[in-house]
């Protein structure tokens, strides 16, 4: 049973990730990217972030750069942010750069951040 | 993403509050308070969890702190743990550091035997004295 895992414990992490099943309620805070494609109820601060097409987001992002390709309510507050076709977002979004694919689902406010990420 | 796998990784400068269900398998290095419920739960050397945890196996190679409801549970060397731990099997290396209670969990492993449940019974009580006072009770009128 144990000899099956026997590699497992020093795998060096790379990035931290969510996956796709994962159902989560609370707050991450990352320094490193982050990709997250499970359902987070709450907060999310990281440096570099990308939403994948099957994540659901409910609540705040802070970050540096963003990626959307999946579903966020809330507020978005970054630098870059990058809403691709699948992306579907409501509320508000705050950031100093953005781009906008052809398709995305967006029903938000947009305002100029000065440099409200930190 | 597909590179990495279909787990869970929380990396070494993450940090989780929270709770999160219905993982597969995750990875920890990490700083995490949080309830977990998953299959499979490796906290790294790095790692740091402190919470309540229910899988199916545990690798601690950092430090937990809080209950632990486990089937397989594995203390590498650099383990650190405090609290509670159920297990229904414990692998503890040379060098890991277990200050907790730890419990083996009879009900689970053998839950179909009533000897197995009997044994249990101390821990159930608080939950099922109720029952049984109420049910006595209604026999009674």
């Amino acid at each position: 049973m144990f000899a099956n895992n026997q590699a497992t414990p020093s795998t060096p992490p790379i990035m931290s990730q969510i996956n796709v099943d994962v159902r989560i309620s609370g707050t991450i805070t990352v320094t490193e990217p982050l990709s997250m494609a499970g359902q987070i109820d709450g907060n999310i601060e990281a440096e570099i972030l990308h939403i994948t097409s099957t994540a659901v987001v409910i609540g705040d992002i802070t970050a540096k750069n963003v990626v959307v390709d999946g579903k966020v309510t809330g507020n978005i507050i970054a630098e870059k942010v990058h809403l691709t076709a699948q992306a579907q977002v409501k509320g508000q979004i705050q950031c100093q750069g953005i781009m906008i694919d052809n398709g995305a689902y967006i029903d938000a406010k947009f305002s100029k951040g000065a440099g409200t990420h930190g | 993403m597909d590179k990495l796998g279909s787990k869970t990784i929380i990396g070494a400068g993450a940090s989780f509050t929270g709770k999160i269900t219905n993982a597969g398998v995750i990875d920890v290095h990490g700083q995490v308070n949080a309830d977990l419920t998953t299959e499979k739960i490796t906290i790294g050397e790095t790692g740091q969890v402190h919470g309540a945890i229910r899988a199916d196996l545990v690798v601690v190679s950092g430090v937990y702190d809080g209950e632990m409801d486990a089937g397989s549970v594995w203390a590498t060397p650099t383990a650190k743990v405090s609290g509670k731990l159920h297990y229904k099997t414990l692998q503890m290396d040379r060098g890991a550091a277990l200050n907790c209670h730890v419990v083996h969990n009879w009900d689970a492993g053998t839950a179909d035997k009533g000897s197995g449940q009997k044994k249990d019974a101390p821990d159930a009580a608080p939950d099922a004295a109720p029952d049984a006072k109420t049910s006595s009770k209604q026999k009674g009128a």
